[in-house]
């Protein structure tokens, strides 16, 4: 088959090829394997179209990759052995395709290029069919699998080149971190939560970064979670907030009481929980409508939908960065209810593993920081001590493995409300940093007013410069 | 080039035909091999050297020719 006939042949399929730019390149390559380095990290077999080019492509890489020798003899002996019928003629027709060497780059370009168009037509295409298969039932799950086929279309072939920094790469990097931090710039850190203890131990939330934040049932995890979220969207970073357990509304109003615990009449709280939740005087109804227009601006997004999948997370998440690239970080309430893939016959801590491991990744393709609450199995109940282990996470599928920092919440007065009025710790809550991948681990103490579903500061200042050091 | 490109496509023809005297039993897979490496190190060696090889890997091969 002549060049134009291959050409004429694949162009019925109707995609973007170019036969003789695939030749051109595999010619130079098999006569100049050096050049193989330039490429190697660049072009997949996929970039070549035509199968018998796709082939040779795949033999050049095995000689490259095995240290063998590229040449037209190695080409054409492994093309005889695996049956490829007249591999003369498609040797032939590579010795006559280039002319020059700087054919080379150019030639790359248009089949990074085209093999791009491919994979979003190919993508566009499964969509299509999807959506008309008559059998089709789950609107959103075909929204959330073509969001993952269009994103995953659209990713860029960046290689090995962008991944490969050099150490005066690194290290500028690292002494313009170091500048901003001595002249005290906020980005020199990761995100704070504006909770200096926690802050001080952290030095911010980094992007990319996995926080788990777990604890057992009513200790407190969603109100710590939506107050450290307030805290960043006070300062306009938008936040992304999936919320599995609790409607949109529940957790608007604890947003709403959590603000009104800062405003006092004399020695008392101008509004209790229990008057936002029944009757307000007039002067308390005008007060909780400062606080709500205090709020209305403030960049927070629910998802309240209850059973998503990680992928459904993921499709949403994608989706809202897109829309919002200042996004500063994504919370989620609480691992134990996202919803496990089906049809799967592995055990349900391979699972959960897996669906940590997703969410991990989504943080970093995101480049955000990423809080996941968990809850903790009933494995605490039974020891004396029952502050949190990492241990205690362990059931669930090694989620300590794939997070950055993993935060336990634990409240003595949860198990012992006498002995905690007794012993003054009554209302104290601990935050114990089991794990940080990039500093030390410790215990901060917060006080939780329960009433608000608001946490305050407690651990000392000079304890918390400590921490800072 | 046009000259480098006479040369690669002669390559390919040589170790077609080649490959095909062997199939036929004019040549052993061992006289095959010998020729295919001679041929990727073309670049190395002087016609001297090149017959010279040639008669060491396959002296029907080198009769033919010469």
């Amino acid at each position: 088959m002549s060049s134009s006939d291959v050409q004429r042949s694949l162009e019925t399929l109707d995609l973007p090829v170019d036969v003789t730019a695939e030749r051109q390149v595999l010619g130079i390559l098999i006569k100049h394997p050096s050049l193989v380095d330039q490429v190697v990290d660049r072009l997949r077999p996929a970039h070549f179209m035509d199968l018998g080019h796709r082939r040779i492509y795949e033999i050049i890489l095995d000689l490259y990759h095995g240290q063998g020798r590229i040449s037209y003899t190695q080409v054409y002996n492994r093309l005889v052995a695996e049956g490829v019928a007249s591999p003369a003629d498609l040797l032939i027709a590579l010795t006559e395709s280039f002319v020059s060497l700087s054919e080379l780059e150019p030639c790359v370009e248009i089949l990074i290029r085209q093999e791009g168009l491919r994979r979003i037509i190919k993508a566009c295409d499964t969509i299509k069919a999807m959506a008309l298969d008559p059998k089709l039932e789950d609107l959103t799950g075909l929204q959330a699998r073509a969001q993952e086929l269009i994103f995953a279309a659209t990713q860029s072939n960046g290689g090995a080149e962008n991944e490969i920094k050099n150490l005066l790469e690194v290290l500028s990097q690292c002494y313009l971190n170091l500048l901003k931090r001595r002249e005290g710039l906020e980005d020199a850190y990761g995100l704070s939560v504006r909770f200096p203890s926690i802050d001080g131990m952290t030095t911010g939330f980094k992007k990319g970064d996995l926080i788990i934040l777990a604890a057992r049932p009513s200790m407190g995890k969603t109100a710590l979670l939506l107050n450290m979220v307030t805290n960043v969207a006070k300062r306009g970073i938008p936040v992304l907030v999936f919320s599995l357990e609790m409607d949109a509304e529940q957790l608007g109003d604890r947003i709403v009481l959590s603000e009104l615990f800062t405003y006092k009449e004399g020695d008392r709280q101008a509004v209790t929980s229990y008057e936002y939740q029944t009757k307000l005087s007039d002067e308390q109804f005008q007060l909780t409508q400062k606080v709500f227009n205090d709020l209305y601006h403030l960049p927070i997004s629910i998802v309240d939908k209850r059973g998503l999948t990680v992928a459904e997370i993921r499709a949403k998440a994608r989706r809202f960065k897109a829309e919002n690239p200042a996004l500063g970080l994504i919370a989620i309430d609480y691992l134990q209810l996202i919803k496990p893939p089906g049809n799967t016959n592995r055990s349900w801590a391979l699972i959960v593993g897996e669906m940590v491991r997703e969410l991990r990744d989504l943080a970093g393709e995101l480049d955000v920081p990423l809080i996941l609450c968990s809850q903790l199995n009933r494995g605490v109940e039974s020891r004396e001590n029952k502050r949190p282990m990492m241990s205690d996470l362990r059931d669930s599928g090694n989620i300590e493995e794939f997070a950055d920092v993993v935060m336990f919440l634990y409240r003595d007065d949860y198990y012992y409300p006498e002995l905690a009025r007794e012993k003054g710790t009554e209302g104290l809550a601990e935050v114990i940093f089991a794990k940080q991948r990039k500093g030390a681990t410790g215990v901060v103490q917060l006080r939780f007013i329960k009433e608000y579903t608001r946490f305050i500061e407690e651990t000392k200042r000079q304890e918390v410069n400590h921490a800072l050091r | 080039m046009p000259l480098d490109r006479e040369l690669d496509k002669t390559k390919v023809l040589f170790i077609d035909t080649c490959r095909r005297l062997m199939e036929l039993g004019e040549l052993s897979e061992e006289e095959y091999l010998g020729i295919c490496d001679l041929l990727d190190r073309l670049d190395e060696l002087d016609k001297d050297s090149f017959e010279r090889e040639l008669r060491r890997v396959s002296r029907g091969l080198s009769d033919l020719i010469g």
